[in-house]
């Protein structure tokens, strides 16, 4: 029986993370570069704000930088990762309490400040489904700022970043049990909007 | 199973995660038989789809999503002052270290003479090495052609983006063009209808 790609990739991250704790800086920025891409996703779902994201997944990256020597698990850097991450989205939620997001203005955009081509091209898209992708895309946006930040979070944790149901619990500090009706009442709560 | 059981256990099987086989067994028992649970189960695997149309996006500036700038800074700066902390008689030895290197420096770079003009003090860095012209003129190239590859790379990059975007752009600007042609018709055609109705009512009216 073969290892799994999740259990290469977590033995890699443990190896990565015993260099960085023994001094080799640039073992931390390969560690980062495998993550970075599922921590800006989750933080840009969670939040719903592209320049935003940029700048909590710097942030998250540069508190576990700081603190990689209190971890204790390295087979948890994953779990522990998003957790910073979460920390980041609600401390900045907190800061900016009163701000609602503006998708319509919140298309990513290069410094030179032009529209960046979003990711949703596939050459065989036709015009129509592109344009039905990105309506769709557009619309889920729309609807997870509205649902409750509790159903939304385990929403992106399981649909998007494939997480177990215990590691999210680990994650959010509550019941397994929790995780699940949370999932289940998020995920109805989506379908009614999607349908509205 | 009944249908509490059935949604208690809805996620799991949605999922795969967390469901025994025997469960998963009962579950799907339980769906064939039981319509309402069927179709909850199944419109959860719509929304599921719908989700999915929302693709992972990269982060436009590597230099600011990574913690490049983090792990360039030296860190064992940042855990210096906890060890000095920790351990005072270390940061004493530290101390009296960098005070010995730096008489050792001074002694080595500093002249005393005493002569006719009384005593004379000096001191200084010694020079670098030179580099001879050759070789500065070769790094200066070097340096040159580097820049300049540089920005034809990004000059390249930046075109392949534009590109990107009218296309984009045009394709929008098609449906749109297509969805007011077909506005335009249907107003044109309900239109006529309209004016046919009337005219009839008016035909109507004078044969009566």
């Amino acid at each position: 029986m073969g290892q799994t790609g999740g259990e290469v990739v977590e033995q890699d991250d443990q190896v990565l993370i015993v260099r960085v704790l023994r001094g080799d800086t640039e073992s931390y920025n390969l560690l980062a570069q495998r993550w970075k891409k599922r921590i800006f996703n989750f933080v840009y779902r969670y939040t719903g704000n592209y320049e935003d994201s940029e700048d909590l997944t710097q942030e998250t990256f540069t508190k576990a930088f700081r603190n990689l020597a209190r971890l204790d698990d390295p087979r948890r850097f994953h779990s522990w990762l998003y957790k910073i991450a979460l920390n980041e989205c609600r401390m900045e939620h907190r800061r900016n309490r009163n701000h609602r997001h503006v998708f319509l203005d919140d298309q990513p955009q290069d410094g030179d400040g032009e529209v960046a081509p979003l990711q949703l091209r596939d050459p065989a898209d036709s015009p129509e489904a592109v344009a039905s992708k990105r309506e769709t895309m557009e619309k889920l946006k729309q609807v997870f700022d509205l649902i409750p930040s509790e159903q939304r979070v385990v929403i992106v944790m399981k649909e998007y970043e494939d997480l177990k149901f215990h590691e999210i619990a680990e994650i959010l500090e509550i019941p397994l049990s929790t995780v699940k009706s949370r999932l289940y009442k998020g995920l109805q709560t989506l379908k009614k909007m999607l349908e509205s | 199973m009944n249908c509490q059981s059935a949604r208690d256990l809805l996620v799991s099987v949605l999922y795969d995660d967390g469901a025994s086989t025997e469960e998963k067994k009962t579950f799907y028992h339980h769906l064939k038989a039981c319509e309402d649970c069927r179709g909850e189960y199944f419109e959860m695997m719509g929304t599921r789809v719908s989700l999915q149309q929302w693709p992972d996006l990269d982060a436009l500036d590597d230099r600011r999503g990574i913690p490049a700038e983090v792990a360039s800074r030296p860190s064992w700066w940042r855990v210096l002052p906890t060890i000095w902390a920790a351990r005072p008689a270390l940061a004493q030895l530290a101390w009296l270290l960098v005070l010995g290197v730096l008489a050792v420096f001074v002694a080595l770079n500093t002249e005393f003479r005493l002569g006719g003009d009384g005593l004379i003090v000096r001191s200084g860095l010694r020079s670098a090495t030179d580099l001879d012209d050759t070789r500065v003129a070769d790094l200066v190239s070097y340096m040159v052609a580097e820049s300049e590859r540089r920005q034809s790379r990004a000059y390249a990059q930046a075109l392949i983006k534009l590109q990107e975007n009218v296309q984009v752009q045009r394709q929008y600007d098609f449906l749109e063009v297509g969805k007011t042609q077909t506005e335009l018709e249907k107003r044109y055609l309900d239109g006529l209808e309209e004016n046919n109705r009337m005219l009839k009512q008016i035909a109507q009216k004078v044969y009566r």
